[in-house]
């Protein structure tokens, strides 16, 4: 479904990932594992069209990238739960809501939509008239993974879900991946919390100064002493 | 006094109209659109242009909208948007550049001379008691307060609207979301300089005169407005460009001889600067 061939990511001069190639089957739940500046970021960017220049091919559901603007790309059902939440702070929680699928056109479908990720995040249709810089952290982690199911992903990129949920949260959020990934949506997941991200995926890469050092199984990831030293605390 | 307020009603809502389109570019781009003066007085040309020749006030309004749309686009497609990779100091010398280049094209096309915008209206004053509205300034509140609705509508009830807002809040994540950022851009240019040249023809009927220089003021006046505004805010820039409107009108009149009318938005303007940058109304950038 993705794939990427000898991909670089570049900011000016300075080439932050380099020569990465991988590959996310239909339904299948990958995790990039690696520690702080090894380009988990930038990758996902760039496939979404977002990073200043690349080089390398990126693929998606057989079409070349090349030259597909991010908006198109989206259109195609790329979305993103990104780096840091990027809630719009002077939109109200439901208007967050509608740019995360700003492509579903018919108000029915969005309504049915809605009422999923209301199931999901009851706390969300309590505040849906809050703008979203009114939210807590975690909360405002919650609207980042609603805006982004909401737009019914066919790959979805998700930087960093635990980055500030509380240690319950977490597990539901990984619960929540487990249980989309089973109803077959493809997930490409970047985490710092690799233990985690090891359970519920199926296969792993792991990055170091943007290139991938190791790529296997996710159960032999976490076999693997030299990932247990590295990345699982011992 | 009631008179005077009636007037500083008018004077703000011409300065409301132009600065709104100001704060819409600054709110995407974050470039200060200087040349925005020059497409408020193409608005005067043209809609004096079309009147002249068909006598209709909404033909005159129409078609001045639209040919500051497409100079407005222009403007945004081949200066701003190649520069906009550059330090931010760039585009705005260029935007101060094509200013003064327009200000010689229209001494060059339309004549050094004051041209007069005279329209014949079905009536001639409304008087209430001792104020007296006249019929030209009842035109302009109508004007002004149509197109201010057809912007907050435009922006707060359509779908390209909901994309402006997050564009401009955050441009990264709205390309994120997959909004097509280039057709929020030409959208936020089709609005400024279409009501930049509503403004250009209600002020030439204001003062019956066209001239090539009658940018230059607004130029720098919609600058302090949009300051004291707070720079990137609609509603802001729209209460700051009445109360200047409203200072300096009733400061002029009763006030006049401690500084001339227009020292008064920039006395304003530095106020703002130093006790409160983020403008009165602005959240802090
Ligand atoms: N906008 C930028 N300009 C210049 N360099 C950048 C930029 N963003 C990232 N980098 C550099 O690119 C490299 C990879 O960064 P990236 O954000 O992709 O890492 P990451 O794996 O996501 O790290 P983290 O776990 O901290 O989020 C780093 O060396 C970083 O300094
Ligand atoms: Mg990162």
């Amino acid at each position: 479904m993705l794939k990427a061939e000898n991909l670089s990511v570049y900011y000016g001069a300075y080439r932050a990932v380099a020569d990465l190639s991988f590959e996310v089957g239909q339904a299948e739940l990958v995790t990039f594992i690696g520690a702080n500046g090894a380009g988990k970021s930038s990758t996902i960017r760039a496939i979404l069209g977002l990073a200043d220049r690349i080089e390398g091919e990126i693929w998606f559901d057989g079409q070349n990238l090349k030259n597909v603007p991010s908006h198109e790309r989206v259109k195609m059902g790329i979305r993103i739960v990104p780096e840091g939440r990027k809630i719009f702070p002077e939109l109200t929680v439901l208007q967050n809501l509608q740019m995360g699928a700003y492509f579903i056109k018919e108000k029915a479908r969005f309504n049915r939509n809605l009422d999923w990720v209301s199931e999901l995040f009851p706390i969300l249709i309590e505040r849906k008239n809050q703008l979203g810089h009114h939210l807590s952290g975690g909360e405002q982690q919650m609207l980042a993974i609603a805006r982004a199911l909401i737009g019914e992903p066919k790959l979805l990129l998700i930087d960093e879900i635990s980055m500030g949920l509380m240690p319950i949260a977490v597990d539901k959020a990984f619960e929540l991946i487990k249980q989309v990934n089973a109803e077959g949506m493809t997930i490409l997941l970047v985490e710092q919390n690799a233990k985690k991200a090891l359970t519920v995926a199926k296969r792993g890469y792991v990055l170091e100064t943007g290139r991938i050092v190791l790529q296997d199984t996710a159960s032999n990831l976490q076999q693997n002493p030299l990932i247990k030293k590295a990345y699982l605390g011992g | 006094m009631l008179q005077q307020v009636v007037n500083g009603i008018i004077i703000g809502s011409l300065y409301a109209l132009i600065a709104v389109g100001l704060t819409m570019v600054y709110g995407i781009l974050r470039i200060l659109h200087i040349a925005h003066a020059a497409v408020f007085v193409s608005g005067a040309y043209l809609g004096l242009l079309v009147y002249t020749y068909t006598q209709s006030l909404i033909l005159a309004l129409i078609l001045a909208a639209v040919g500051c749309s497409i100079f407005g686009w222009l403007i945004q497609r081949f200066l701003y948007t190649p520069l906009l990779t550059e330090a931010r100091i760039v585009p705005l010398i260029a935007s101060v550049g094509l200013f003064i280049l327009c200000e010689d094209l229209f001494r060059l096309l339309g004549g050094p001379y004051i041209r007069a915008f005279k329209v014949d209206l079905w009536f001639d004053k409304l008087i209430f008691f001792d104020t007296v509205v006249t019929a030209h300034q009842c035109l302009i509140v109508i004007g002004t307060a149509a197109c201010l609705v057809s912007v907050y509508f435009l922006i707060n009830r359509t779908k390209l609207g909901l994309a402006w807002q997050a564009t401009a809040q955050d441009m990264d994540t709205a390309k994120a979301m997959g909004i097509n950022i280039k057709q929020v851009i030409n959208f936020n240019f089709i609005i400024a300089s279409s009501i930049a040249a509503i403004a250009g023809v209600l002020t030439a009927i204001n003062y019956n005169s066209v001239l090539p220089t009658m940018g230059s003021v607004p130029a720098y006046k919609m600058f302090a407005i949009v300051v004291l505004g707070g720079l990137g805010s609609i509603p802001g820039t729209i209460a700051a460009g009445l109360i200047i409107g409203m200072a300096e009108t009733i400061m002029s009149a009763y006030f006049g001889f401690i500084m001339p009318r227009d020292a008064i938005a920039f006395s304003a303007m530095i106020l703002i600067l130093i006790f409160r940058p983020q403008g009165l109304f602005g959240k802090g950038v």
